[in-house]
């Protein structure tokens, strides 16, 4: 949360928010050490996407007026940008989202998203497993567990979410929503 | 997530705006400045003591509006600056061309093609050594820009290379609509 905090600074706004283009937005962003920190954060689970919902959320919420400019968009563009490495179902859809948006009071963020969403629709699908990084393996003393769903699945047993449930840990989960899913 | 601006946020409005060969130019009107922009641009202006305000702080139109819009309104792709320049007849300056003032000045994120900021070259003054000129044996010069950060700022003088971002992280080429030198 303290990363995502940073990102409210006036050093980061001052600099990212001179940007005029969404393109080049989008590359200064990309090159920021905020953005890539986030998205190593991300990557380790050290920010989940309850997080980062309930952080934009807030945001909108105490930032957002009708009729103004609304500065915050740079931010969560940078959380876009910070996102788009990653497949799954948070980062989907708050890319697609943003890109929704066509409003007065943030003009660049929802034009960053559709060129996020463009560059995804390219690489995502060239991706294979070996592009995603495993962040943190399950605890030993769920070996058992996944031995037993292992020989449950060689025996033809069938699959079912609460099996998937007691299979995984909280981290794993995560991990799969993050890059692999 | 994004219920708040999907509900209050102002559809956006963009205006006629033409290119000489009347293409259009894709644009956007920029709303007003809001508490965190207002704040952002006195830090701006605390930060470069050299820069020189021309008009306070406001909404509707960012750089590029203001070099091709007459302040009328925002342009934000960069599809539409290279439409601009190809339909208006602009060119790069040759390494040996000076800037004249009423040229233009790309900024560019460096070891990219994308554009971060546009000014309008607005002086172009001998460099002085001590007092004297030194222009005529150098051809350096300072060069003065009419700029606008983002679509929420001041509209300032400023120095070619006195910028809101670090050093090594931009570089900038000339343009203009003047003929080529034979």
């Amino acid at each position: 949360m303290r990363l995502l905090n940073r990102l409210l600074e006036d050093d980061f706004l001052l600099s990212a928010g001179a940007v005029s283009t969404a393109e080049g937005l989008l590359a200064y962003l990309e090159r920021r050490g905020e953005v890539k920190e986030l998205r190593a954060e991300y990557m380790s689970n050290a920010i989940g996407s309850s997080q980062i919902q309930l952080f934009v959320a807030d945001l909108l919420a105490t930032k957002f007026r009708a009729k103004q400019k609304f500065s915050g968009e740079i931010v969560i563009a940078a959380i876009a940008v910070a996102l788009s490495r990653f497949g799954g179902k948070f980062p989907t859809e708050f890319i697609e989202k943003l890109s929704s948006l066509h409003i007065q009071e943030m003009p660049l963020a929802p034009k960053i998203a559709a060129l996020l969403l463009e560059k995804r629709r390219v690489e995502i699908p060239d991706l294979t497993l070996r592009n995603f990084l495993i962040g943190q393996v399950a605890s030993l003393e769920r070996a058992p567990v996944a031995i037993a769903f292992a020989k449950s699945v060689l025996a033809g047993k069938t699959y079912t979410s609460r099996t998937r449930t007691n299979l995984y840990s909280p981290a794993t989960s995560q991990i799969t929503e993050n890059g692999a899913a | 997530m994004f219920e708040v601006p999907q509900l209050i946020g102002t559809p956006i409005r963009d205006i006629a705006l033409d290119t000489r060969t009347r293409v259009h130019i894709l644009n956007s009107q920029a709303a007003d400045p809001d508490y965190q922009s207002i704040r952002a641009d006195r830090r701006r202006l605390d930060t470069h003591r050299f820069w020189k305000p021309r008009k306070p702080i406001s909404g509707q139109y960012n750089c590029y509006g203001l070099i091709w819009a007459s302040r009328r309104t925002a342009i934000y792709e960069q599809s539409a600056i290279a439409t601009v320049f190809r339909e208006d007849g602009y060119r790069e300056l040759g390494p040996a061309e000076q800037p004249l003032w009423g040229d233009v000045v790309l900024y560019f994120l460096t070891g990219t093609k994308s554009i971060i900021h546009a000014g309008i070259v607005s002086e172009v003054l001998p460099l002085e050594v001590m007092g004297s000129a030194v222009s005529n044996v150098t051809g350096a010069s300072t060069i003065w820009i009419l700029s606008k950060w983002g679509d929420a700022s001041s509209e300032v003088l400023h120095q070619l290379q006195d910028v809101p971002w670090g050093t090594g992280e931009f570089t900038y080429l000339f343009w203009t609509d003047r003929p080529t030198i034979s």
